[in-house]
């Protein structure tokens, strides 16, 4: 070999990339699921590109983190702070709380507020987007996603009235 | 061919004679490359190309995501692959461009299949990490200014990232941007760097000197009026900081970057203290409405610059900054004494100056290209040389 730093340099990014496949993995398989429920976050234009814009709809248990921990308004998700999770027994989604980081300890799941804050994007097929943006305003939709227990969210798949939808 | 009819042109003209032509035509024929050859083959290539991605297009929802990965993955094999094994330079110059980019979009694709919601730093971070050091490989100046580009986004894209909501958050920005050019230059200093890698070194310096002699530029409108409010001032002692002590470890390598031209340390010193005064003082001093200290900076930092080509015998970058200074000299005239043009006096006037900096500028071209030891450009309207 002429150059042995050459064959360093073009197997590093395929580890890279292997190790970028594995760590998504990771994170899918790893960590906690739960279902959330989402809507569309600019009904005007809910499919933009191939990204379908969403926001994430929380059931709120309160908040004693950011600007509506005093419990005025609606809550906001609050830079900085990060939100707890709680099973429900009467519903499939999870219960939310924020609060402030130092005190996640005993939440089932935990991520911080800032990685649920709208616009979010879930990759779609170009020519599906209208069906998907009617699907959305008449039907619930949510998205299966896993927790794990650095509190980092991965997207797994999107649900449509409790069906998983095949692109 | 084009060589040919020049060659048969200065042989007519009595330039050269027959044998030197024909010794001329022997060896452009022998250096000469398969172009024809080198263009079915890529054009070849490209077809099929296009075939294979107009097939994985028409069924690309259909594919599951774990296969696409699977195919994206054997595809970098693929390359890698062809990088190791090809003994032609030029392929494997273009191998590594294509792979250079095949990273980048294999990560958008892994974002994709996974749903990643990361910020675009964090992609981009990734791919100048993973492609580092298959950059450092590459031996053409195309590709090492195709580098420089990509590590420099990547640096404005994590720069912006990591200040984003601090206050002061654009005089931050303006003071650390200047950074993404500096430190090619100071790269460029190394003996070992110089060595191995003559054209990447050439790349970054060309593109570096030219983004601070732009920026520097730019920065003299600041003497016009300063964005940057008294709170916000702060945030540009970090970036002048930064940007004084590489300039001042450029100053004391000078000669590192030169070469054989030592008559070219001073200017290129003085040059690079110009452009971190012009670029820093001005929002630093909340300098305000100083039009014509402005317009002064600008021609001071372009003589500058003239002093510096001259020096090092760089003829285009000389007859770029004379003209720009003869440009900047005419807008003068017309910001200082812009009312008196609406009268018969001042439209004579602009016009002398303009003919005068005109006359001037060709005068000293002349000169200039006698003392670099070139022919002298010849005056519009003169007679082809006999």
């Amino acid at each position: 070999m002429k150059d042995r730093l050459l064959l360093v340099a073009v197997v590093i990014p395929i580890l890279g990339l292997l190790a970028l496949i594995g760590r998504a993995e990771f994170k899918l398989l790893d960590g906690r699921p739960w279902m959330l429920r989402i809507h569309g976050y600019d009904p005007r234009d809910l499919i933009s590109g191939h990204y379908l814009r969403f926001a994430y709809e929380l059931d709120w248990e309160g908040s004693t983190c950011g600007e509506t921990a005093a419990g005025f308004g609606e809550i906001q998700l609050a830079e900085g702070c990060c939100l707890c999770f709680s099973e429900q027994s009467w519903s499939p989604y999870p219960g939310v709380r924020q609060l402030a980081c130092d005190q996640v300890d005993g939440c089932l799941s935990w991520t911080r507020a800032r990685d649920l804050a709208p616009p979010q994007r879930y990759f779609i097929p170009e020519d599906r987007g209208t069906e998907l943006e009617e699907a959305l305003r008449t039907r619930e939709a949510a998205l299966r996603v896993t927790i794990s227990d650095d509190g980092t969210l991965a997207i797994d798949r999107l649900y449509l009235d409790g069906e998983p939808w095949r692109p | 061919m084009l060589y040919d009819r020049k060659l048969s042109e200065w042989q007519r003209h009595g330039l050269i004679d027959a044998e030197t032509a024909a010794k001329i035509r022997a060896y452009e024929s022998d250096g000469q490359r398969p172009v024809l050859l080198y263009a079915v083959a890529g054009l070849g290539a490209l077809t099929i190309a296009l075939g294979v991605l107009a097939i994985v297009a028409s069924n690309w929802e259909a594919i599951p995501g774990g296969l696409k990965l699977a195919v994206d993955l054997a595809f970098a094999c693929g390359i890698a692959a062809a990088i190791l094994k090809t003994s032609r330079p030029w392929l494997r110059e273009a191998l590594i461009g294509l792979y250079y980019g095949f990273v980048l979009a294999s990560i958008g694709l892994i974002a994709q299949v996974y749903h990643l919601g990361g910020a675009t730093w964090q992609a981009i971070s990734a791919w100048s990490a993973l492609t580092f050091v298959l950059m450092t490989r590459s031996q053409s100046r195309g590709l090492a200014t195709a580098w420089l580009l990509g590590l420099q986004v990547t640096f404005a894209l994590c720069v912006g990232a990591l200040i984003e909501g601090l206050p002061g958050d654009e005089a931050i920005a303006y003071g650390v941007f200047p950074l993404a050019a500096l430190l090619p230059l100071v790269v460029c200093t190394f003996d070992q760097v110089q060595k191995a890698r003559p054209r990447l070194v050439a790349a970054f310096a060309g593109l570096a000197w030219t983004e601070l002699a732009w920026a520097a530029s730019g920065a003299t409108l600041l003497f016009y009026e300063n964005p940057f409010r008294d709170g916000e001032r702060g945030g540009l002692v970090i970036g002048a900081v930064l940007a004084a002590a590489l300039v001042a470890l450029l100053c004391a390598r000078a000669g590192r970057l030169v070469g054989a031209r030592r008559e070219a340390i001073t200017p290129l010193r003085v040059v690079l203290v110009s452009a971190l005064a012009i670029g820093y003082l001005p929002p630093l001093l909340g300098v305000d409405d100083q039009n014509l200290v402005g317009a002064l900076a600008f021609l001071g930092l372009w003589a500058a610059i003239a002093w510096l080509a001259h020096a090092s015998h760089h003829r285009r970058l000389l007859n770029t900054a004379t003209a720009l200074i003869g440009l900047r000299l005419l807008i003068i005239y017309f910001e200082v004494f812009g009312s008196l043009l609406s009268t018969g006096l001042g439209l004579i006037s602009g016009g002398l100056l303009t003919l005068g900096i005109a006359y001037a500028w060709a005068q000293k071209r002349r000169d200039f290209a006698a003392e670099l030891g070139d022919p002298a450009p010849s005056a519009p309207g003169s007679e082809h040389p006999q």
